[in-house]
């Protein structure tokens, strides 16, 4: 009986393996299934978790810059309520559109005041009426500035007097140039002196 | 000869262990330092405006002739 016992034990031993076998198989395996989940569960819940968090740190810089706008124009709204009264001056100074009958009207004015004959007043070409843009004509940014040129004819305090107050105008002009120049005398015999004044300049107006 | 292929499998199981953890800590590495394809606010929404106001700006005008 006991023989046969120890032939049993004898034959299920070449079947099972030895105890440090054993061991190496099941940490193997067991090194393999944390392989297994890392590549499967852990990182895709990592990646998203860090997602998540730099997606939460980006929208609260967002909602503090937002708060701060959100003040500065509060802050802006008042001030504006407060000067509304003097808004008209800004849309004096820069208008919102070329706006040149109101240019030709002031250098006229100015040339009134200063008691010179303004022989002439050019603009550049004016688009009153913007062509509709299509898609396959590029779109260009709008000027913002009116080019004109004016000759007048006066004595040189009174031409000075007349630069003074373009340089003076509530609107803003820019004189590009300034040329003041003598013109050939019809008659030798006239003691007065008048003197021929070409300017040119730049008016700027709000892009529409 | 069985020992050392018993060797070599543990061997090779702690080194895909190891790939992978790297591989994990590099992944998270990318995305942290990778910019955002959309940012939350576009450059004109982030833009504050000044309100200050000069309003000697005014007293200027005021002076000037129109």
């Amino acid at each position: 009986m006991n023989k046969e016992k120890d032939e049993i034990k004898k034959r299920l031993k070449k079947f099972m393996p030895s105890e440090q076998k054993q061991s190496f198989v099941w940490l193997a395996l067991s090194i393999s299934t944390v392989s297994f989940f890392l590549i499967v569960a852990i990182r895709p819940t990592i990646i998203t978790i860090v997602k998540l968090n730099k997606e939460i740190k980006e929208k609260e810089e967002a909602s503090l810059l937002l708060d701060k706008k959100i003040e500065s124009l509060i802050k802006a709204q008042k001030v504006f309520a407060q000067n509304s009264q003097k808004i008209p001056l800004l849309d004096q100074a820069l208008p919102q559109k070329s706006e040149f009958p109101l240019l030709f009207n002031f250098l006229n004015r100015s040339a009134e005041e200063s008691r010179i004959e303004l022989s002439s007043v050019s603009f550049e070409k004016i688009v009153l009426i913007a062509p509709i843009s299509t898609s396959k004509t590029k779109k260009t940014a709008p000027k913002q500035t009116i080019v004109f040129s004016a000759t007048a004819k006066g004595d040189y305090l009174s031409l000075k007097n007349f630069v003074t107050l373009l340089e003076n105008s509530r609107r803003l002009i820019n004189l590009q140039s300034t040329q003041i120049s003598e013109p050939k005398r019809k008659s030798e015999g006239t003691t007065e002196v008048a003197l021929q004044l070409a300017i040119t300049g730049n008016a700027f107006f709000e892009k529409e | 000869m069985k020992k050392r292929i018993n060797e070599q499998i543990l061997l090779m199981a702690i080194l895909g262990l190891t790939i992978v953890v790297v591989w994990i800590y590099t992944s998270v590495f990318k995305i942290i330092d990778q910019p955002d394809e959309k940012p939350v606010l576009t450059p004109q929404e982030t833009k504050i405006i000044n309100p200050q106001l000069d309003q000697e700006v005014f007293d200027e005008l005021e002076k000037r002739s129109n």
